[in-house]
């Protein structure tokens, strides 16, 4: 018969290993990692930020957080001067304008040293994701502030964004950083009914809630900024690159106007371009008893849904929807009955948002087929035609809600 | 381990304890660097998002 074995054997019984110094270092680390984090982020660390480049953006595997959002603000603007986030799609992002020519440059430019210009702005995005709801989680550090974004004719606002940039307005919820408000409520209550599982629910809130504790996302991110990125992505494929830490990529985007204007579109995509520009429209108009295009009442009604819960009502004053209009070269290729319906759906949709309340205007009206990099992205002059009049629209804004005095106004 | 406890034996019983809970408490740092790690990898999709422009 073999000898018994002891009650207790292992590590717990060796003698250079100690059970509760082990645990205590396990919780002290992660307390520290958890610290780091907070500190890092809080002060901000994207020295030289233009805007969310490919490498900097879920396109790179890299998910900016809530918390270095509102670093890199912290970093960039004081209390006493006006914040504009710029927020919306690619063409707000500045796709095909590089980072000296950017239009968000020339809008800050314009607008001088009492403001502050961020390009929050990420590819594919909703006026409703990324800089909309830092803007919202900042409102009572920088009560002075516009926020500024681009959508299209009745695209729905949706107050909970879109993928892949929901992650931050369930951050923003989960954290406590988004007001109350409760049509929002009851739409993102919608949303977890209809478009969820039991489990995906639990996971992400799981994943939220520990993220909330330890702030792996902000340090993680941290280190991939500063020092070194872990993260196999399609943006820097091979190594070395793969793994260089994300600050050494500058922003190289390209310039439109590098290609003369009439080489910039491609004939092989315009039957498909039309069918967008088409598309502009053609889905929310019948016509009336007089043959005139007319709004279909379930759009306006769906779309003033929407756009009531999509912001807060006491900000909505201070966000501006500019609505994007297509290249003219597209729009001259419509017969003159769709080109009617065209400007009746920038024309609806600019009175219906600002019926919500908020300030609304469109452009791109006036613009030549020069000012375009393809049907939809502004080239750099097209990107200072647009600077010209989002800047005198700002401007308007900090007039009326007192932005311009030398009292902050109350959050 | 037994080059190990021959080195223990070598040393007084408060270093053997001392450097006992310094390599306890150091592992317990490295693996909770490592657990913050596997929770961020875990937290991020496995396929990244493709945006097509048109």
């Amino acid at each position: 018969m073999s000898e018994p074995l002891p009650l207790s054997t292992g590590l717990d019984r060796s003698w250079f290993f100690r059970p509760k110094t082990f645990l205590a270092g396990l919780v002290a680390g992660l307390v520290l990692c958890s610290a780091v984090a907070r500190r890092v982020s809080h002060r901000g660390y994207h020295d030289s930020f233009t805007r969310f480049t490919q490498v900097l953006s879920p396109e790179g595997q890299y998910f900016p957080t809530l918390e270095e959002m509102c670093g890199i603000a912290r970093e960039r603007c004081r209390p006493d001067q006006v914040l504009v986030i710029v927020g919306g799609n690619s063409i707000f992002n500045g796709v095909g304008q590089p980072a000296d020519k950017m239009w968000t440059v020339e809008l800050q430019r314009q607008l001088g040293g009492g403001f502050v210009v961020l390009n929050f702005a990420f590819r594919g995005a909703l006026c409703t994701d990324g800089g909309a709801v830092v803007a919202e989680a900042l409102r009572g550090e920088y009560p002075r502030q516009v926020y500024v974004a681009n959508s299209s004719p009745f695209s729905p606002p949706h107050p909970y964004g879109a993928d892949p940039y929901r992650y931050l307005f369930w951050e923003a919820l989960r954290s406590g950083r988004l007001e109350a408000f409760a049509p929002r409520d009851e739409q993102v209550a919608w949303l977890k009914a209809h478009q969820y599982t039991r489990a995906e629910l639990f996971d992400q809130w799981g994943r939220d809630e520990m993220d909330r504790a330890l702030r792996f996302r902000d340090l993680w991110n941290w280190v991939g900024y500063t020092r070194y990125f872990t993260i196999p992505n399609p943006v820097t494929p091979t190594l070395p690159q793969a793994t260089w830490a994300r600050r050494r990529f500058a922003d190289t985007e390209p310039d439109f106007e590098a290609t003369p204007p009439g080489d910039r579109l491609r004939p092989e995509f315009r039957d498909a371009e039309m069918r967008i520009v088409r598309g502009f429209s053609e889905g929310f108009y019948d016509r009336g008893a007089g043959g005139e295009w007319r709004l279909k009442p379930s759009i306006r009604a769906q779309f003033e849904r929407t756009a009531k819960s999509a912001f807060p009502d006491d900000l909505k004053g201070r966000t501006l929807i500019m609505l994007s209009r297509n290249n003219p070269f597209y729009v001259g290729l419509l017969s003159a009955d769709e080109r009617l319906r065209d400007s009746a759906a920038f024309r609806d949709a600019v009175a219906e948002w600002r019926k919500a309340g908020y300030e609304a205007c469109d452009y791109g009206s006036g613009y030549d087929p020069a000012d375009f990099g393809d049907r939809t992205h502004l080239s750099a002059a097209g990107g200072r035609k647009l600077a010209g009049q989002v800047a005198g629209l700002i401007l308007e804004i900090a007039g009326k809600r007192g932005y311009l005095q030398k009292e902050p106004p109350p959050p | 381990m037994n080059d190990l406890d021959r080195l223990r034996k070598t040393m007084p019983e408060p270093v053997v304890r001392a450097l006992a809970h310094a390599g306890s408490l150091l592992l317990g740092l490295v693996l909770a660097v490592l657990l913050h790690y596997v929770l961020y990898r875990l937290g991020l999709p496995s396929k990244p998002f493709i945006y097509v422009a048109f």
